[in-house]
């Protein structure tokens, strides 16, 4: 439960709704609202492979 | 890719030896072949370790066709097409949720096609029929755009000889890719999965370099469009619209559930040498949309800000473009242009190739070996699996060349998402929840798929570009599935448990 709330929380962030419509900030060369969506790709993929190795590493060969 | 500069007599000598040396990696995995069975032939016998099995696994999610659709939907949509990262993660994501158990069954039970699974997981012959059936159909629909890909790419090499291009592409690439194919199975896949993969990514990443080169930093291409969007109202660099907040999250559940759900990467599953194989590969997956989509995502913005003009489907040209400026701009970018058409080409033989050797195993284990038991040996059902790629190739390339002028009949056949989507409680469900029924699996799949094929293709008011509200068919329909699915398991099991207590009370009466 805790590992699906972890990634509802992270598609929630992921998906920009919440910026504002007319948001110009710029950061090394890609809009803020990018930097904060490829922030979460990353964070979602930390995840994934630490609950990679403790689930599937749970389970006998 | 008809905007290309035409390539030179040593450029095409370069394909050609490109395109042959899969030949010899054909050749190769077949003396490489330990035993002459099914096994060895569609799974590589004992499995892959954890760096061909990552390099094959890459490859079936991203195709050669990937890096140019997705440079032309970034420039169609401009930076929302960010929404890639999202949903090639969500892929991985959704793997954690049944590949490891799946995997280990494999091992237990020497699971070889998505049917086996099925079989030995609910023994229903008719639900392991009807799973097959969608798969087939997915799987044809995806070859045959492989093919007319492959014929349009040819096409772009050589535009002065038009449709014979087309035509003799189709057919050259759908030869070399049945000879290697079926001289190495899936070891030929894999091998040559792994070398177009690593061509590809070291080739995109070179490309990008270029076109900074070319044409400036990305931070001036950014705030170029930034200032289109302030004085037309567009929204390629602007945060996305309520609707396409909407669309990203359709997107990210579908291609999640989706794509992992394609027969190939099922098999892929089954092929890894063991769990720590399986665990270490999906590591590295995990981080792979980072480097290969914003790749793509950085080559459509720079192609937006610098080469606009192109709308609609001809947007889809745009690579072409982005091609043809690196080919113009210095003679690195014209020799790096050569090898990227050349493992595009190859990338999308490959990817094909993998379809093809999942369509042939199913038809072959699943359905021939499932209506006739026991009538041939392992080697026979081997041959008879080459065989019934030849035939299914044969076809294909016929229905490729037939429709060449009709892409838009082939979008509206392009529902594969929708149809594999209705799989996810057959597989996915079925795999953490022990009192799923086959019966009930079975009636939410017929409700799913019909409802996804009526909205798909049903010319509904209410259905939009494709779309229910900005949501896929598919996604739509997966509601009803797992609603009738889950209803009627609890059913079934409670009529189970009612039978099995009215049945002890009557033995406890007759021993009282």
């Amino acid at each position: 439960m805790g590992l699906l709330l972890i990634y509802l929380i992270l598609l929630c962030l992921g998906i920009p709704w919440y910026w504002p419509a007319d948001s110009t900030l710029v950061w090394m060369g890609f809009p803020g609202w990018v930097i904060s969506s490829i922030v979460v790709s990353i964070l979602a993929s930390i995840v994934t492979a630490i609950a990679l190795h403790s689930k599937a590493g749970a389970l006998d060969e | 890719m008809n905007n290309l500069v035409p390539l030179s007599l040593g450029a095409w000598l370069f394909v050609s030896c490109y395109l042959g040396s899969l030949l010899l990696i054909g050749w190769i995995a077949k003396k490489a072949r330990t035993e002459n069975t099914m096994r060895d032939f569609y799974l590589a016998g004992h499995g892959f370790g954890t760096l061909m099995l990552f390099m094959t696994l890459f490859a079936t999610q991203y195709s050669g066709n990937t890096f140019f659709a997705f440079t032309g939907a970034t420039y169609r949509i401009g930076y929302a097409w960010i929404v890639s990262l999202h949903f090639m993660t969500a892929v991985i994501v959704v793997y954690l949720l049944f590949a490891p158990k799946l995997h280990l069954l494999a091992k237990k039970n020497g699971f070889l096609t998505p049917g086996d699974y099925i079989n030995n997981r609910y023994t229903n012959k008719l639900l392991v029929l009807l799973v097959t059936l969608v798969m087939v159909a997915v799987l044809a629909n995806f070859l045959l755009a492989q093919l007319m890909a492959m014929g349009r790419a040819m096409q772009g090499l050589n535009p002065e000889s038009g449709a014979t291009s087309y035509n003799v592409g189709v057919i050259i690439l759908a030869l070399i890719m049945l000879a290697y194919g079926t001289l190495g199975g899936m070891r030929a896949v894999v091998w040559t999965d792994a070398l177009q993969g690593g061509v590809l990514m070291i080739g995109f990443a070179f490309l990008i370099v270029m076109l900074f080169d070319r044409f400036g930093s990305l931070e001036k291409a950014t705030q170029m469009l930034m200032h289109v969007d302030l004085t037309t109202g567009s929204r390629k660099v602007l945060v996305p619209s309520a609707d396409q907040c909407r669309q990203w999250l359709s997107y990210i559940l579908a291609v999640g559930f989706g794509i992992c759900l394609y027969p190939q990467a099922i098999q892929r599953i089954y092929a890894a040498s063991s769990l720590k194989t399986l665990k270490r590969s999906m590591t590295l997956m995990a981080f792979m949309p980072i480097p290969t989509m914003l790749i793509s995502l950085i080559a459509g913005i720079m192609a937006l800000a610098y080469l606009p003009g192109l709308e609609g489907a001809s947007s889809d040209q745009i690579f072409g473009q982005v091609l043809r400026e690196v080919q113009l701009h210095s003679a690195l970018g014209n020799m790096l242009v050569v090898v990227i058409l050349s493992a595009i080409l190859a990338a999308m033989m490959s990817t094909a190739d993998s379809a093809l050797l999942s369509l042939s195993s199913m038809l072959t284990k699943d359905v021939f070996a499932k209506l006739f038991p026991h009538s041939l040996s392992e080697e026979e059902l081997t041959r008879l699996g080459k065989a019934l790629s030849c035939l299914m190739l044969f076809f294909l390339v016929v229905l490729a060349i037939t429709l060449k002028d009709k892409s838009s009949l082939v979008q509206l056949l392009d529902r594969k998402l929708d149809m594999l989507l209705q799989l996810v409680p057959a597989f996915i469900l079925g795999i953490n929840w022990k009192k799923l029924d086959g019966r009930a699996v079975m009636a939410g799949l017929i409700v799913g798929v019909t409802l996804a094929l009526i909205m798909a293709f049903g010319n509904l008011s209410f259905v939009t570009n494709g779309k229910v509200f900005g949501f896929h068919p598919g996604i739509i329909a997966l509601g009803p599935n797992l609603g009738v699915t889950i209803l009627l398991s609890l059913w079934f099991n409670g009529k189970r448990k009612l039978v099995k207590n009215n049945y002890d009370f009557s033995v406890k009466r007759k021993v009282s």
